[in-house]
């Protein structure tokens, strides 16, 4: 049986996925983490469109495949390199930038939230910002 | 009983891995992950097959049960799979 949260289990399922976005041109995922608040609250559900490099610009929220995973970050800033343009996001509740990561690891482009999450992760976020908040104060 | 004949929509982002297929509907992202039995029937659904033939072919042998009760079942899971559109079934065989 596969496991869903095993290692293979997980990879298996974020291939499917972003084969999926390749073919249909969309995604939809669910947000974990509040690193984009308040502009994205910890388990929306939003809709990702398939984009190119030439189709963003500073200031989009763009979805990322990184080394751990997947990132839905602002980008900040665009970096040229030897071998291509380097991407620079932070999220918007972060105090510093990402690591640079390649443009070849752009996905897509941030276009809505379509769900929002419940009333109980609400108040969760925002006890979680302010905690934040606190910490970074 | 009509024979019905199932087909894999196209389009559909899909993986089989340790015998099970884990496939995405693209209209809603909702992600289907299919038992050993379920990943046969869909492997198998080419539009030409008909669910009898696959059940009898596919299921029957592998895992030693009745085909009336399999075809049942199957009947079952590919109309399951056609309410969310990963799945097309006809009473026609596709056209090639």
């Amino acid at each position: 049986m596969l496991r869903t949260h095993t290692p293979e289990g997980i990879r298996v399922r974020l291939d499917v996925a972003l084969e999926s976005l390749r073919l249909s041109g969309s995604l939809r995922l669910r947000v974990t983490g509040s690193s984009m608040l308040p502009a994205i609250r910890p388990g929306s559900r939003v809709l990702i469109r398939r984009a190119a490099e030439d189709e963003i610009e500073c200031g989009d929220i763009v979805l990322l495949r990184t080394n751990t995973g997947l990132r839905l970050h602002r980008l900040v800033s665009v970096m040229n390199a030897p071998d291509g343009a380097l991407l620079i996001t932070r999220g918007d509740n972060d105090m510093e930038d990402d690591p640079p990561v390649s443009a070849s690891q752009l996905l897509g482009i941030f276009a809505r939230v379509e769900q929002a999450p419940p009333k109980w992760r609400r108040l969760a976020c925002l006890l979680d910002s302010l905690f934040r908040q606190m910490e970074q104060a | 009983m009509t024979d019905l004949y199932p087909l894999r929509a196209g389009n559909l982002a899909s993986r089989v891995f340790g015998g099970e297929a884990v496939v995405m509907n693209p209209a809603d992202s909702t992600l289907f992950s299919l038992n050993e039995t379920a990943t046969a029937i869909w492997l198998a659904a080419d539009g030409r097959t008909t669910l009898r033939q696959i059940v009898e072919r596919e299921i029957c042998p592998a895992w030693d049960i009745d085909p009336d009760a399999a075809l049942e079942d199957a009947e079952r899971f590919a109309r399951e799979l056609a309410a969310h559109s990963i799945l097309l079934i006809s009473t026609e065989p596709a056209k090639s």
